[in-house]
């Protein structure tokens, strides 16, 4: 080896230094520079790459994780699945009413409503509201649309229950099959965004009334849009915007630190550390996305009242909310947060590891062979936790509650399984079924408990049953009054909250991460109005 | 020529064996594109409308039944239509080809690049400090999972350094540098051991000895006998890499967001998109037939010994 | 002279190799905390103090999940490499020895196994095993074997030419015989080295396949999966990431630079060169 040519070596080297340095040079003086967090968010990095302003216009990048054809939102048409989603959303169409952050509804397209009977109802369109490509909207458009809705979108279809509609001028009459107390509610849903159906569909993009419209549109990667001119409700600020698909949550933060996206939407709970700075705001508010324990009544272990019970004051939501969702969550006690109307005045049983462990001793669990975990004629205390990786918090929760519940003497085994579906239908294998739900996705309280609480509910994978709660189903099946509905909704909630069926453990707080420089835009409760005409974006 | 034909043909038989396989894996692995798609958007649909939207896709037949229907469209020239975006599959897979293409060009040239010089340098050195620490650097490389190198290049390069972007906007250099230098990174971990391998094995051969002794240089001996002779060794690692790359890399598409078919294939096999997994699974069985016979035929022009030989 | 220092580099080599593997088996004795046991109150402490390498979001102690999480990662690639070189090595074997009609069939069939994505594989075995690490052993091990048998196959040809097999043959040795006394222990060499260097590779494909959801899921404390988990917290508390990192490269360097080792004492073509003659005569017919 000593013959060995150094020149040789060196140009060997020379070569291979060139070559290397635009990959890795860069990287390496940076380890001096100290906490690069701030450095990197505020200044060279976020401009450098900024796509913010152009020409003196403004454009504006949205980053999402659930803009995708997994989420049945293909497209932004909101009569095909979920599309509508990305409609309301993107800031494409508007609905005839929408929610406040209360869940209650107020006008948006519409001016008003007349209640004519109970199948009868007048609802008023503004005057002056035009669609994108300038088009006034009248009864008559609104109609077409909806009849378009019903006629291919089954799950409209049954939620809406229309038997037929009369336009005349700006009022539109709508009848429905039978009573149908949640009508205006379901209107409000995202596939009642309205859409010009003269103008048609092309390849899944459709005009609207919104502040934005659609330019191009990519299905799983991208949507972009321009400021819609005929705005019928004000200027709109930003000129161009990119809706970018990114489905992985750690690219989507770090695509917000280099100043790629302007503003982020589904971010991981770990990642906000990183945004909690001058350079960025976040926008958060408590949605109706609950993560409860579902009890299966059928299962041995949990027939028994006394385990339900020790298993709702044994699960430590507090700390579950604080450490492990890092307070971007609120605890909860019935199935809905307590900003909404119908979910205060519920009393769900508190977190009393000491109380749990009396009622468990009371009922004859007692731990008798010493290994931190109790028994009773020979059967050991273990709950079969089961629950799904998809939402990020699930897992979290199963492994809070493991530890929580092992101090009162309750052995957790989690299955944490992507195919939860087909395993919670055997009601065999599981005791507790841990899942993340949207329990009041428009404003209708009975939502819930039609679809997890009855008999006939297909997510009563429990098999709970409870006369009372039939006959409150049936009573808030024919009341009209929100108030009423409501008295009712919290009747049912503390009737299952008694009778040990659910545990409610959190609602997720939902969180839209901006750089500082945007402005008007803002999370709401039901999570459907993300790009509004207050959308505005300062020059850097 | 007349066995390269017969090498295209074999792969009929591995289409038809191996499409029929995936169908069974999928039914094998239970759930469905209905399925999944009602989880995601935490929808309550009744048992009739879910069973209903199984009949339109055909889920509800068996099997068998469901492969036969495949593979009668196939025949037509009709790979369906994707149970999740609803659009065409052919035209589908078609459009995520360039990007996976181009990031497979990109990965490779850089694997080259980077493994062929410090092969030979680790090889040249052997057991001083250089060869110490490019095998080190090996190790380092060898011992990353692709999404831990990738959020470290993305921090470094985009964020601490923003010279590329995170995610991918388009198909440019720019922005398939980050995936591209993820991917030659691990491969060039592997790579870099191999290559050194060949070239000392090469360098103790009795030709280098006695070229040394005659007086010839160094660097001619390395570069004409030694590179030349260490060439198979490395097509053949290429050629297997380059048939995995093309058949997308689920993670590194994924996390960069580049619209290529391993994302399109990790996205498929997630929601249980049947016609899109079947096009995946199809494309990597021609890969895999047209990869081996180039890399055969590559070969056999390199290495004249081979064709002696019974194992070609 | 060669030879022994290889052999003294190879039992050196072996030291760190048999303190992971110790350590993966004594994992329940050397773990100082009870390496599942959460404590919220502790969570996100960095490395220092009473937690060596500080705590993870749970405020579990990270050293302990290290511990624990080898003995699962390594007890699982083992597993991988081993029934996949197995295996690989069966069929090889046979289809080298045999010829004929079983050696195009066992071929054709490797064919199929790796034209096939092994993602398909890792889809349906984690649904039909329930997710876990076991399913992903046995999606990349039926995706890895035919690598083995080619090296298998090939080297038993080789190996079957040599004029001691043909003696053995003559003098009565039925085709078992051959097999286990002959020609196994000839072609052992190769594969060993190459299964040594797959350590890493498997480890890095577990992990892959952990981070598409179809690998060992949590709470396991494997430790690509612990990677896979904590990497949101790269930026913030980074020791979450880097102790099973470190681990992973620790270990995959082991393996290598045993493999490494184990190859130049098996194979020292460097200095005689005679085997490398030796196949080339094999190769002629």
């Amino acid at each position: 080896m000593n013959k060995w040519n150094k020149k040789m070596v060196k140009k060997l080297l020379a070569a291979l230094l060139a070559g290397g340095l635009v990959l890795t040079g860069c990287g390496s003086q940076e380890s001096s520079s100290g906490n690069p967090i701030p450095s990197a968010a505020g200044t060279s990095g976020a401009e450098a790459a900024s796509p913010t302003v152009q020409k003196g216009e403004k454009t504006f990048v949205f980053g999402d994780t659930t803009f995708n054809s997994e989420n049945e939102e293909a497209n932004i048409n909101p009569h095909d699945t979920y599309c509508g989603w990305a409609a309301i959303r993107y800031g494409v169409g508007e609905t005839l009413f929408r929610f406040t952050d209360q869940m209650e509804l107020e006008p948006w397209i519409a001016s008003g409503y007349d209640q004519v009977d109970d199948k009868t109802w007048k609802i008023q369109i503004k005057d002056g509201v035009t669609f994108s490509n300038g088009k006034a909207v009248d009864a008559a458009a609104v109609k077409a649309c909806l009849e378009d809705l019903v006629s291919v979108h089954e799950r409209a279809a049954g939620d809406l229950k229309i038997s037929s509609m009369e336009a005349d001028g700006q009022t539109l009459t709508v009848k429905t099959a039978e009573q149908n107390p949640t009508l205006l509610n379901y209107l409000s849903d995202p596939y009642g965004c309205i859409i010009d159906m003269e103008a048609g569909n092309q390849n899944g993009i459709v005009i609207g009334t919104g502040p934005f419209a659609a330019e191009d549109l990519v299905t799983d990667d991208h949507l972009t849009l321009k400021k819609n001119k005929h705005y019928w409700n004000g200027e709109v600020k930003v000129d161009h915007v990119k809706v970018r698909t990114i489905s992985d949550g750690d690219t989507l933060a770090l695509a917000l630190q280099s100043g790629e996206i302007d503003a982020a939407y589904g971010m991981a709970y770990a990642s906000y550390p990183l945004f909690k700075n001058d350079y960025y705001a976040f926008s958060t508010i408590t949605t109706s996305r609950a993560f409860y324990a579902q009890m299966n009544e059928q299962s041995g272990i949990l027939k028994d009242d006394a385990v339900r019970k020790a298993l709702a004051m044994g699960i430590g939501k507090e700390d579950f909310v604080r450490t492990l969702l890092r307070g971007y969550g609120e605890v909860a006690n019935g199935a809905f947060p307590e900003s909404f109307s119908f979910g205060r005045d519920v009393k769900a049983e508190p977190y009393d590891p000491e109380g749990a462990a009396k009622v468990l001793e009371e009922d004859g669990w007692i731990d008798t062979d010493g290994d931190g975990i109790r028994e009773k004629d020979g059967q050991r205390l273990v709950i079969r936790w089961l629950t799904y990786p998809s939402r990020q918090e699930l897992p979290l929760l199963a492994e809070a509650s493991q530890a929580s519940l092992k101090k009162i003497g309750i052995e957790v085994k989690v299955n944490v399984a992507a195919d939860h579906n087909t395993l919670v239908a055997d009601p065999s294998v599981w005791d507790v079924y841990a899942a993340a739900f949207v329990t009041c996705p428009t404003g209708d309280p009975l939502y819930f408990f039609s679809t997890h609480c009855l008999d006939s509910s297909a997510k009563n994978r429990g098999g709970y049953h409870s006369d009372r709660i039939e006959e409150l189903a049936r009573q808030m099946d024919a009341a009209f009054d929100p108030k009423e509905r409501g008295t009712i909704a919290r009747q049912m909630q503390q009737q299952i909250l008694d009778d040990h069926a659910f545990v409610f453990c959190s609602f997720l707080k939902m969180s839209i991460v901006r750089k500082a420089s945007v402005t008007g835009l803002d999370a709401h409760a039901c999570d459907y109005y993300e790009l509004t005409k207050d959308l505005d974006i300062e020059a850097a | 020529m007349r066995d390269v034909g017969k090498r295209l043909l074999q792969l009929i038989p591995i289409l038809f064996v191996i499409t029929f396989l995936s169908f069974a894996m999928m039914h094998l692995a239970g759930s469905d594109a209905v399925e999944q798609k009602m989880l995601n958007t935490g929808e309550t649909a009744s048992a009739e409308t879910v069973d209903r939207a199984r009949a339109e896709l055909g889920l509800n037949l068996p099997f068998p039944i469901q492969y036969g229907r495949w593979l009668k469209g196939l025949v037509h020239g009709d790979m369906g239509v994707s149970y999740v975006s609803g659009k065409a599959v052919m035209p589908l897979f078609f459009s995520k080809l360039p990007a996976t293409l181009l990031l497979t060009l990109l990965s490779v040239l850089l694997t080259v690049f980077i493994s062929v010089p410090l092969g030979i340098l680790s090889a040249v050195y052997q057991n001083r400090g250089i060869d110490l620490l490019i095998r080190i650097l090996s190790f380092i490389g060898n011992s990353m999972p692709n999404f831990f190198t990738a959020l470290v290049l993305m921090y470094l390069l985009a964020i601490i350094h923003p010279i590329f972007p995170v995610i991918s906007g388009d198909l440019s250099l720019r922005s398939a540098a980050l995936p591209s230098i993820t991917l030659a990174i691990a491969m060039s971990a592997k790579y870099i051991r191999q290559m050194r391998a060949v070239v000392l094995k090469e360098l103790h051969q009795p030709y280098v000895t006695g070229a040394t002794a005659r007086g010839v240089r160094f660097s001619t001996i390395l570069f004409h006998s030694v590179l030349k002779a260490s060439l198979v060794t490395i097509f053949t690692l290429l050629a297997m890499s380059i048939g995995s790359l093309l058949g997308g890399t689920a993670i590194v598409e994924s996390i960069f967001m580049w619209d290529g078919v391993g994302k399109m294939a990790a996205d498929a096999i997630r929601m249980r998109d049947y016609p899109v997994i079947q096009a995946y699974v199809m494309w990597m069985a021609v890969i895999y037939v047209l990869v081996n016979l180039a890399a055969d035929l590559l070969n056999r022009l390199l290495d004249p010994r081979i064709r002696l030989g019974e194992e070609a | 002279m060669r030879r022994k220092k290889n052999l003294v580099r190879l039992i050196l080599t072996l030291i760190p190799v048999t303190l992971f593997l110790l350590s993966a088996m004594l994992a329940p004795y050397l773990c100082p905390f009870d390496p599942d046991a959460q404590d919220l109150a502790s969570s996100l402490l960095p490395p220092g103090g009473r937690h060596l390498l500080g705590t993870d979001l749970y405020g579990r102690d990270l050293f302990s999940r290290v511990i624990a999480g080898g003995r699962i990662s390594i007890l699982s690639t083992l597993v991988l490499v081993g029934i996949t070189a197995l295996a690989g090595t069966a069929a090889g074997v046979l289809s080298g020895f045999m010829g004929g009609w079983i050696d195009a069939l066992i071929m054709r069939i490797s064919d199929l196994f790796l034209a096939f994505p092994g993602l398909v594989f890792a889809m349906a075995l984690a649904a039909v095993l329930h997710g876990g690490v076991w399913g992903a052993v046995v999606s990349l091990a039926l995706v890895n074997w035919p690598k083995y048998a080619r090296v298998a196959r090939s080297e038993t040809l080789t190996v079957r030419k040599q004029t001691y097999i043909e003696a053995a043959r003559l003098s009565g040795d039925s085709s078992l015989q051959l097999i286990f006394r002959h020609i196994l222990p000839n072609i052992a060499g190769p594969l060993l080295v190459t299964a040594t260097l797959d350590i890493g590779t498997m480890m890095m494909e577990l992990a892959g396949l952990a981070f598409l959801g179809l690998g060992a899921q949590p709470p396991a404390s494997e430790w690509g999966n612990m990677m896979s988990d904590g990497r949101s917290l790269l930026q913030t508390y980074p020791w979450i990431v880097l102790a099973p990192g470190f681990a992973i490269f620790l270990t995959v360097a082991a393996f290598n630079l045993m493999g490494d080792a184990l190859r130049d004492y098996l194979d020292p073509t460097s200095v005689t060169g005679k085997r490398r003659g030796r196949r080339r005569k094999g190769r002629r017919p």
